[in-house]
């Protein structure tokens, strides 16, 4: 006898009412999958047991959007993947965003996360814009190698979907002037929360070129600022002066240089209520400031 | 010229040119009186690497806060050894000068605390004794508070 296995229709599992399962309420399992929220090998276990755990576990384990190069090898055909030895991928770099559109997963996350290791151009991104802006309830977006001179005539183009919802922004390692990086970060209006780590000078531009200043729309950033390993010189001077200013309350540096901040906390000195500080282990730079100040030079 | 409080490295002169200096002496000037708001200060600290210089580099940062709601300093300290056979001292330097410096500006505040937070330990007895014979006198007003997070273990990876 033949069985004919019938495909489920998870969505519909996930969408339906649930009352618990094993005597315990609904609510009990959705706080107890809460809890378990950073735990995803957890998580999917959980999903497995019973159609209640895997509505209230659904939402969890999508909640960050991982657009890597190790999840997106994973979706790729066979041709796909002769292509990429024939380095002509500039349009599957991201299949794994219409991968996950296709599938209706894309409705779940609150969280993107770009990995250095993705090559995150608008070339790349363009073939599956359509899937990338149906992400419109996104909270928090972190780039590794942010390229701001690629993406600087794109900003509207491919992230207006995030203008309403976005609130945290995280920046690792970006690349270029950080005027670029500046302008990115603050067309978004409803942003509260910024990290930069390891901002480098970047590569001077070519001679003649005229970089913008940061034109400054949004009310001004009042949630949290994370500077990590910043080495460029003048830009927290600028960023501190913005038109609209910045009010951020909790403020965090990390291995950073004092007299580039201060700038930062002398602009927030009417909001500032929480400072944390991971000092640097080596720094030269200081001990000549300190020399300076003893009038040893 | 910057008026520096009386136990501030600075103001000990000369002396400091003795000791190791490494880039934690930036933060020494940066929080000045200019804040009137500040009230939670947090050093995030590997615990091995508490020698001279961040006790010089908290006392500094403490010496430079004007906010009359400064109520909270927190170390965060990771990589905590599992156990503890040298005495407190050895691991812990001179951060009994911070605890004479809070007796000194904010214990007469009630609500001042100084919080230590870790990670997981393997031998939080000894630790927190440590951490009691280093701050004595916040230990005697009932100021410590130890605190868990093992976030701060995810930090130092």
């Amino acid at each position: 006898m033949e069985v004919v296995e019938e495909p489920v229709d998870l969505g519909q599992i996930s969408a339906a009412v649930h009352h618990g399962c094993m005597g315990l309420p609904q609510e009990l399992i959705d706080h107890t999958m809460d809890m378990l929220h950073d735990d995803l090998r957890a998580l999917k276990a959980c999903s497995l047991t019973c159609k209640a755990m895997f509505a209230s576990t659904r939402h969890l384990i999508h909640y960050t959007l991982r657009l890597t190069r190790r999840n997106n090898q994973n979706v790729l055909t066979w041709q796909e993947r002769y292509r990429y030895l024939r380095w002509d991928y500039h349009d599957i770099e991201l299949r794994f965003l219409s991968f996950m559109g296709e599938r209706g997963f894309l409705q779940y996350p609150r969280h993107v996360y770009i990995h250095h290791d993705c090559l995150f151009t608008p070339d790349t991104l363009i073939p599956h814009l359509s899937h990338f802006q149906s992400l419109d309830r996104i909270h928090s977006l972190t780039i590794d190698t942010y390229d701001g001179h690629i993406w600087r005539n794109y900003h509207s183009a491919c992230f207006a979907h995030f203008y309403p919802t976005l609130t945290s922004l995280t920046l690792h390692r970006p690349i270029s002037h950080y005027r670029y990086i500046l302008a990115f970060a603050l067309q978004f209006p409803n942003l509260q929360n910024l990290c930069i780590k390891h901002l480098e000078d970047g590569e001077h531009p070519p001679p003649y070129t005229v970089i913008p200043p940061i034109v400054d729309e949004s009310p001004p950033l009042r949630g949290h600022l994370r500077l990590v390993g910043v080495g460029a010189d003048e830009w927290p001077t600028e960023f501190a002066n913005l038109p609209n200013g910045i009010n951020f309350r909790s403020v965090e540096f990390q291995g950073v240089f004092w007299e580039h901040c201060q700038s930062i906390l002398t602009a927030c000195a009417g909001t500032l209520e929480d400072l944390i500080i991971v000092p640097r282990r080596q720094c030269t730079r200081s001990i000549h400031c300190i020399h300076w100040l003893w009038g040893d030079n | 010229m910057y008026a520096f409080h009386p136990l501030h490295p600075l103001a000990m002169g000369r002396q400091l040119t003795d000791l190791h200096l490494t880039g934690d002496t930036q933060f020494l000037y940066f929080i000045y009186g200019g804040n009137k708001v500040l009230r939670r200060l947090t050093f995030r600290l590997a615990f091995p690497h508490m020698s001279v210089l961040p006790f010089k580099l908290a006392l500094g940062a403490l010496s430079t806060i004007r906010s009359p709601d400064f109520c909270e300093f927190v170390l965060e300290l990771g990589k905590v050894p599992s156990q503890f056979i040298q005495p407190a001292s050895e691991h812990w330097g001179y951060w009994g000068n911070v605890d004479r410096f809070f007796e000194e500006r904010w214990t007469k505040r009630e609500d001042f605390k100084l919080i230590i937070r870790t990670g997981k330990l393997y031998d939080r007895e000894t630790f927190e004794a440590h951490a009691r014979e280093t701050f004595p006198l916040s230990t005697r007003r009932g100021l410590i508070r130890f605190e868990t997070s093992y976030s701060i273990e995810r930090h130092w990876r």
